[in-house]
C-alpha cells in the first residue's frame, strides 16, 4: 500500500501493467491508498492479507479469470467492493458479473478520470445499503431480477441494462435506459415506500426487433385519474400545472417520470392494479444487436 | 453526486453544476441551494449545466419547482447549454418554452438586464 491508513483502499488488477500503473498512479494523486496485481492468484492473496476497500478487477488475466477472482473474493469475511472493468463485451461476462454481485461493470476503453469517478460513486454508497441483487435468470435473452427497494440499486441495474444492450445504437440505449430507469425509481419509491426489505421484480426480454422490461412493485397501485401532481395531468397550455399542485401537497419535485418515459419508448402498458409496467421499444433493423 | 459551485455578476448568482442531476433520499443540495438564495432575495438565478451528465425526470422536477419559486418572487431560473440529450428531455416535457436557455453564462447574465415577463 502507498498511502496512509486513513485513505480507502484500492487494489488495481490487471496484466497490463502500464494501464494498471496508470490507474494506480491516478488513485493516489486522487487521496486513495493502491495495491496492484498482475494476476488473480496474486489479487486474492493480497485481498487475504490487508483490507482493501475496493477491487478495480479486469477480466482476462492469465490463469485465473477475473469472474474466478470475483467469485472468491465475494466469499471472503469482509468482501471487497468490486469494479469490473473488462474489454469483454459478450452478454455473458456481464451477466456472470452480475450474477456474483460485482458493484459496478466497466467497459474498456475507459478514460483514468471516468475511473476516478466511478471509484468515488461506488465508495460513496456504504457497504451496508450495498444491497444484493438476487439473479433469478441470466440470459442473454431474458434476465430477471429480484431487487431491494432502494435507490441506491436503480444505478446499479441501470447501467448493468444499459451494459446489456451496449451493442445497441447509443441514442435508442439511453432511452431505452432512462425509461427503464424512470419506472424502476417509480416502483421503488412509491410502490416499495423506499423501505429495502420490499422487494421490487424486473424481466429484461431482448429479442431481435424488440426491447421488453416489465417491473411488478410490492405496492397497491395507483389510479391513473387521480394523478393531478404528475404531469400527465397538466392542462395543454399549462406545463407548470403538476409543479404547483404538488407544492401545495407537500410532494418533492417531480412528476414527469410517466411523461417522459411515454416519450422515449414505443408502449408502455400497466396492469390493471397498476403495480406492474411493461414498457417496450421496437428495434429498427439498423438497431440489430450484434449477437442476435 | 451533484457538485455545485457560485459565483456572481451583478445581482445575478451562477450556479455551476457537475454531475448527475437525479432523485436523491432526502433534501436535495441542489433545492436547498437556491431555496437559501431565493430566501436572501437573491432571485435572478443562471444554472449552467454543462457539466451535468445525467438528469433523470426528478431532476427536471427540481429545476421547475425552482423556477416556480424564483419566478413568483420575482425573480427567474435560466439555463446554460443544454446538452442534447437534456434538449431532448426538456422537449418532450413540454418545458422547452418554459425556461430561458442560452449559450453562455454572459448571455444569460446579460438577458437579466431586459424585463422579465410576469409569472
Amino acid at each position: 500500500m502507498t498511502s496512509p491508513d486513513a485513505a480507502p483502499h484500492v487494489l488495481v488488477v490487471d496484466d497490463d501493467r502500464a494501464f494498471r500503473h496508470a490507474i494506480a498512479t491516478l488513485l493516489q494523486k486522487t487521496g486513495y491508498a493502491t495495491a496492484q496485481a498482475g494476476d488473480g492468484v496474486d489479487a486474492l492473496a493480497q485481498l487475504r492479507q490487508a483490507h482493501v476497500d475496493l477491487v478495480l478487477l479486469d477480466i482476462g488475466l492469465p490463469g485465473m479469470s477475473g469472474l474466478d477472482v470475483l467469485a472468491e473474493a465475494r466469499r471472503l469475511p469482509a468482501p471487497p467492493r468490486i469494479v469490473i472493468i473488462t474489454s469483454d463485451d459478450t452478454p455473458g461476462a456481464l451477466l456472470a458479473s452480475f450474477r456474483e454481485q460485482a458493484d459496478r461493470f466497466v467497459r474498456k476503453p475507459i478514460t483514468p478520470q471516468r475511473i476516478v469517478a466511478v471509484v468515488k460513486e461506488v465508495l460513496a454508497v456504504s457497504a451496508a445499503t450495498s444491497l444484493p441483487i438476487e439473479v433469478v435468470s441470466a440470459t442473454p435473452e431474458w434476465v430477471e431480477l429480484v431487487a431491494p427497494c432502494s435507490l441506491d440499486v436503480a444505478d446499479r441495474i441501470q447501467e448493468f441494462v444499459m451494459n446489456l444492450d451496449a451493442d445497441v445504437p447509443e441514442d435508442t440505449r439511453e432511452s431505452v435506459g432512462q425509461a427503464f430507469r424512470e419506472l424502476l425509481t417509480n416502483a421503488i419509491e412509491w410502490g416499495g415506500r423506499l423501505d429495502a426489505t420490499q422487494q421490487v421484480r424486473i424481466a429484461c426480454l431482448r429479442t431481435k426487433r424488440m426491447r421488453l422490461y416489465r417491473i411488478a412493485d410490492p405496492g397497491e397501485g395507483f389510479d391513473v385519474g387521480r394523478l393531478p401532481h404528475a404531469a400527465v395531468s397538466n392542462s395543454p397550455d399549462d406545463p407548470l400545472e403538476h409543479a404547483r399542485v404538488r407544492e401545495g401537497l407537500g410532494l418533492r419535485p417531480g412528476g414527469l417520470g410517466l411523461l417522459m418515459t411515454r416519450a422515449l419508448v414505443d408502449e408502455v402498458i400497466y396492469n390493471e392494479k397498476r403495480n406492474e409496467v411493461v414498457l417496450v421499444k421496437y428495434l429498427n433493423e439498423a438497431d440489430d444487436a450484434r449477437d442476435h | 453526486m451533484l457538485a455545485i459551485t457560485e459565483a456572481t455578476a451583478g445581482d445575478v448568482t451562477i450556479l455551476r453544476l457537475a454531475g448527475r442531476l437525479v432523485i436523491e433520499d432526502g433534501d436535495t443540495p441542489l433545492g436547498s441551494t437556491i431555496d437559501a438564495l431565493l430566501a436572501q432575495d437573491r432571485v435572478k438565478l443562471v444554472l449552467d449545466l454543462r457539466q451535468v451528465t445525467y438528469i433523470d425526470s426528478a431532476g427536471l422536477g427540481l429545476l421547475v419547482s425552482r423556477y416556480v419559486r424564483a419566478r413568483r418572487r420575482g425573480g427567474d431560473l435560466r439555463l446554460v447549454q443544454l446538452s442534447a440529450r437534456s434538449s431532448h428531455l426538456f422537449a418532450i416535457t413540454n418545458l422547452t418554452a418554459v425556461f430561458g436557455v442560452f449559450e453562455s453564462e454572459a448571455a444569460a447574465v446579460e438577458s437579466y438586464a431586459a424585463p422579465a415577463e410576469a409569472l
